[in-house]
């Protein structure tokens, strides 16, 4: 426990076992706890999105995260500003795109907000965009695509990608997506007081190495949008289709353990097939 | 039999209360004559099939799957085997007389049935087809073959210039649906047996509703001299006087008064009639005359045919009086097999083959009569791929739930795909891949062989990770096929406008701890985590030491006077007087030292340590002298524990003296101090 990695690790350990309802709380927590780990736990474990309104631009929604804040304020896609509005000299220093990424960032977001209607019939998107540190290609970036489908209940589903496009030779470029999503079901039954909720977090990681028309900017622009795009509706319908086929039906195995709801018929239809299956086995 | 002639009866009886309402009593006589006739045609074989073949293929060539009758032909092969030769013969001589009918109305050389065959036109079967397409029409559960029959023997015999009748197509379509809704039963005898009763109903359409009353009276007469046939040949001959006297004066009448068409129908029956009279003449050869004569009389009537085919009709006629029955059987083998061939050459032409087929089975057939049978069936060799087409359905299998079947399908890709892996050297199967079930079945009977326990083994393993049952991990970690190609990524399959250089997509879980791409750079916290000060633990400065605190050590009053006897005396009993000693340890455990031991054992923190040495015990003797006062033991409390110090006040009754003392003390003060109060008082009193 003594370096600063162990720390990060055992607070990330810890955060994957606790409540996901409580997240923020017991994100607040540790950091409270170990401050020094508070920029990196911020960036790395993912919180439910946020819904802000833009008012420089019709009031029109986008999500807060960890990659558009600054202090307390969180920046706009739609307006490039920081909602609440920030002080001139702290917005000397706060972040934002370069330029011809401003203009692939505005590309993404039209793009992904059809994607949005398409997928999900509502909901907000947003994708925020950042030049990475360590650049030394120019054409390497970073960002982030964000949706969440809320209602007025406690239910939600955000999806987090956080995207890192790294050029590695010439026209060909490496995509690496980290795909999370955060998933809370809740029914709550006021008149009998009953309380059921499901709720969670996938991570997955995707890699791909595709290549870029580098013609024009404005070519591969469109490039990086159409493999973003390939990339992230491949990896959110594969994830929810493992949400749905695993995670759903384990939990449905487990209740079906706990209460079996079956009846004589489906028993002996499964007993059925048991022994069918064990005959072939034993083929 | 008797079960559905009833119904062929109230239908053959409708058409003739129709036509005349005087007949109907003489109906039943008239119904055995065409169901011999039916018979008879039913029992040649080969004559049927060219009929049939002729008929479907002149009206409607482009229907060369319409065989319906093809599946019928075991059953007829075995009224064949069951009728007499002699029907056969006769048979055989009336498609003779048809085939030359035909011959001669085209103008033709009829003296050999072979230069004939080739050049029977096939258009003129329409009318036949709209008689079956009446036939059906009137309800009758036909099958079709048995139609076509008809057909085939109405076209035979005249009705080759009854054209102006179109037959109506969908009739025709109608006809098939019933055949086919029929179709199961076509090999049942029962259905064989059915056949009868159709045969009449068409023989009776055949007639233009112009011509019932032809129809009916002739086959009023050729039933008659069935009837007579079956009598002594007297009575046949008396009868076959009368029907020739009733039968020719209707003829005439109708000759008379028809119009050509119905001329031609006419004559149509009268082949009929010709037909049914030689099939008598194979019952009984008497009548034959009779019947020859009046088909002769009706071939005049018609005036149409050429002299050639009357003077060969008439020298047919002669020959089937004259000549003896087994002669006619033999003329009747010989007609059959250059009939055969000419149907064969008909449908050969009709469905486009090669002519040389023909030909060589004419001179097969011309050959030998024992070596026709099988000749017959080489000749019907170019129908015989027709039959999978025509043949019925393959019995459904039952089908198991949708469950099971699926398994089997899963079950079969499996073994295919398992197979297709293994069968490298087996290439020679997969020739063969129109359908897939097929392949599926050969590679598994092949593979079987070769690899069938690699296999099982190879199976039975596969299947573990096939099938998820509730509870069931995934083996070694990897997810089910099914479940890993519903859940990998499509992406494959997108054609991106850039071509895909490398992809190497992780389907992987991934380290969550694995760093993915940080914020932009230059973010501030927010205030709420930036405020935030760690708490830092202060060590404490307090620390634990153990010590010892005090130790305690009891001796008997007794051993202090002792050691002070000692001092005073040199004699010192040291030794026997150290035995009654007890040292008290500071837990209060309780040492007791032998009485004859020297040395004494004390414990210093649970920790015994010997002093063997006297010095040591009379130094602490020394310091217990201290703590001893006159007769009683001082023990410091927190030294010696209460039952300590109680066992030893017990044992010691100096204490007990000490107490008695004290107590007579302290009762003598009482008494002295009531004493001075009492004085006190009364000296103040």
């Amino acid at each position: 426990m003594s370096s600063e990695g162990d720390k990060y690790d055992a607070a990330l350990d810890l955060l994957r076992r606790l409540n996901p309802v409580k997240i923020n709380s017991n994100l607040q927590n540790v950091i409270n706890l170990e401050p020094t780990l508070a920029e990196d736990l911020l960036s790395s474990i993912d919180v439910p999105l946020k819904i802000s309104n833009d008012p420089g631009f019709s009031n029109r929604e986008y999500l807060c995260c960890d990659y558009n804040r600054d202090l307390d304020s969180f920046r706009s896609p739609w307006s490039n500003e920081y909602f609440p509005k920030l002080s001139d000299d702290v917005l000397m220093d706060s972040p934002f795109p370069s330029e011809s990424l401003r203009q692939l960032e505005i590309l993404c977001n039209d793009s992904f907000d059809v994607y949005r209607d398409l997928y999900y019939e509502g909901g907000v998107s947003s994708v925020y965009l950042w030049d990475l540190e360590d650049d030394e290609n120019a054409e390497d970036f970073a960002g982030v695509v964000l949706f969440k489908k809320s209602n007025k209940s406690k239910n939600h589903w955000d999806s987090v990608h956080v995207v890192e496009v790294v050029s590695t030779n010439g026209n060909t470029f490496q995509y690496k997506v980290t795909t999370t999503i955060i998933l809370q079901l809740e029914k709550d039954d006021s008149e009998s007081q009953k309380l059921l909720r499901l709720s969670g977090n996938l991570t997955r990681q995707t890699e791909k190495t595709l290549s870029v028309d580098a013609n024009s900017l404005e070519q591969t622009h469109i490039a990086h949008v159409t493999n973003l795009g390939v990339l992230i509706e491949d990896v959110e319908s594969q994830m929810r289709n493992l949400l749905e086929t695993v995670y759903f039906e384990k939990t449905r195995d487990i209740f079906h353990q706990v209460r079996n709801g079956a009846t004589i018929e489906d028993q002996l239809n499964q007993t059925a097939h048991a022994e069918v299956i064990k005959g072939l086995q034993n083929l | 039999m008797p079960s559905r002639r009833p119904i062929v009866k109230a239908k053959t009886t409708g058409s003739f209360e129709n036509s005349n309402s005087q007949e109907p009593p003489k109906i039943p006589s008239q119904r055995p004559v065409r169901r011999t006739t039916t018979e008879i045609i039913e029992d040649n074989e080969s004559d049927e099939d060219i009929i049939e073949s002729y008929g479907t293929e002149d009206s409607k060539p482009s229907d060369v799957d319409d065989v319906p009758s093809i599946p019928r032909r075991p059953q007829r092969q075995g009224l064949l085997q069951e009728s007499n030769d002699i029907n056969k013969e006769e048979q055989s001589i009336a498609y003779i007389n048809s085939i030359d009918s035909e011959s001669s109305n085209k103008n033709e050389d009829t003296t050999s049935l072979k230069d004939v065959i080739p050049e029977q036109p096939a258009m003129p079967e329409r009318p036949a087809k709209r008689e079956t397409s009446e036939i059906f029409q009137h309800g009758s559960n036909m099958e079709k073959s048995e139609k076509k029959h008809t057909l085939s023997t109405t076209d035979v015999a005249d009705e080759v210039q009854e054209s102006p009748i179109i037959p109506e197509r969908p009739m025709r379509k109608k006809s098939r649906e019933t055949l086919s809704e029929s179709g199961s039963s076509l090999n049942s005898p029962e259905h064989s047996d059915a056949i009868e009763a159709p045969q009449n109903v068409p023989e009776e359409d055949l007639t233009a509703p112009d011509s019932d009353v032809m129809t009916s009276e002739e086959n009023y007469a050729v039933q008659k001299n069935e009837s007579t046939s079956s009598n002594n040949s007297e009575e046949v001959e008396r009868k076959r006087n009368d029907l020739q006297d009733e039968s020719s004066p209707p003829l005439g009448e109708t000759s008379v008064s028809m119009d050509p068409r119905d001329e031609e129908e006419s004559r149509l029956i009268k082949n009929l009639e010709r037909e049914g009279g030689q099939h008598t003449v194979k019952d009984q050869g008497n009548g034959i005359l009779t019947e020859d004569q009046k088909v002769a009389s009706l071939a005049d009537l018609a005036a149409q045919q050429s002299t050639s085919l009357l003077s060969e009709n008439q020298e047919q006629t002669a020959l089937a009086d004259l000549a003896a029955q087994k002669e006619i059987m033999g003329m009747a083998l010989n007609d059959k097999l250059t009939i055969e061939p000419v149907e064969t050459t008909i449908s050969a032409k009709l469905s486009e083959p090669d002519i040389s087929s023909p030909v060589e089975l004419k001179d097969e057939k011309e050959t030998s009569s024992s070596s026709s049978k099988e000749k017959k069936e080489e000749s019907q060799t170019p129908t015989i791929p027709e039959r999978p087409k025509k043949r019925a359905p393959p019995p459904v299998p039952k089908k198991p739930s949708s469950r099971i079947a699926a398994f089997h399908k899963l079950l079969e890709r499996q073994q295919l795909q398992e197979l297709n892996a293994s069968k490298t050297s087996g290439g020679t199967e997969g020739e063969e891949k129109e359908d897939k079930s097929e392949n599926v079945s050969e590679a598994v009977k092949t593979g079987k062989e070769n690899s069938i326990n690699s296999q099982r083994t190879e199976f039975a393993r596969n299947l573990n990770g096939l099938f998820a049952l509730p509870g069931m991990v995934p083996m070694d970690g990897a997810l089910p096929k099914a479940l890993g190609k519903n859940l990998s990524p499509p992406s494959e399959n997108i054609t991106s406008e850039e071509p895909v250089v490398t992809e190497t997509s992780r389907n992987e879980v991934s380290d969550v701890r694995q760093r993915r791409a940080r914020g932009p750079r230059g973010r501030k916290l927010p205030s709420s985590v930036s405020n935030v000060k760690k708490v830092v633990a202060e060590n404490s400065t307090s620390s634990i030491e153990v010590f010892e605190v005090w130790t305690i050590s009891n001796v008997r009053k007794a051993v202090a006077e002792q050691t002070r006897e000692e001092a005073t005396s040199a004699h010192s009993p040291f030794e026997s007087e150290i035995s009654e000693g007890y040292v008290v340890e500071e837990d209060g455990k309780e040492i007791n030292t032998a009485q004859s031991e020297e040395t004494k054992v004390t414990m210093v923190n649970g920790s015994p340590s010997e002093t063997s040495s006297t010095e040591e015990l009379e130094k602490t003797m020394s310091s217990d002298e201290e703590n001893i006062t006159e007769g009683v033991n001082h023990e410091e409390p927190s030294v010696t524990s209460i039952s300590e110090s109680v066992e030893c006040r017990d044992e010691n009754n100096q204490v007990e003296e000490a107490e008695l003392e004290y107590e007579t003390r302290a009762e003598k003060q009482m008494e002295e101090e009531i004493l001075k109060d009492d004085q006190v008082l009364s000296d103040v009193e």
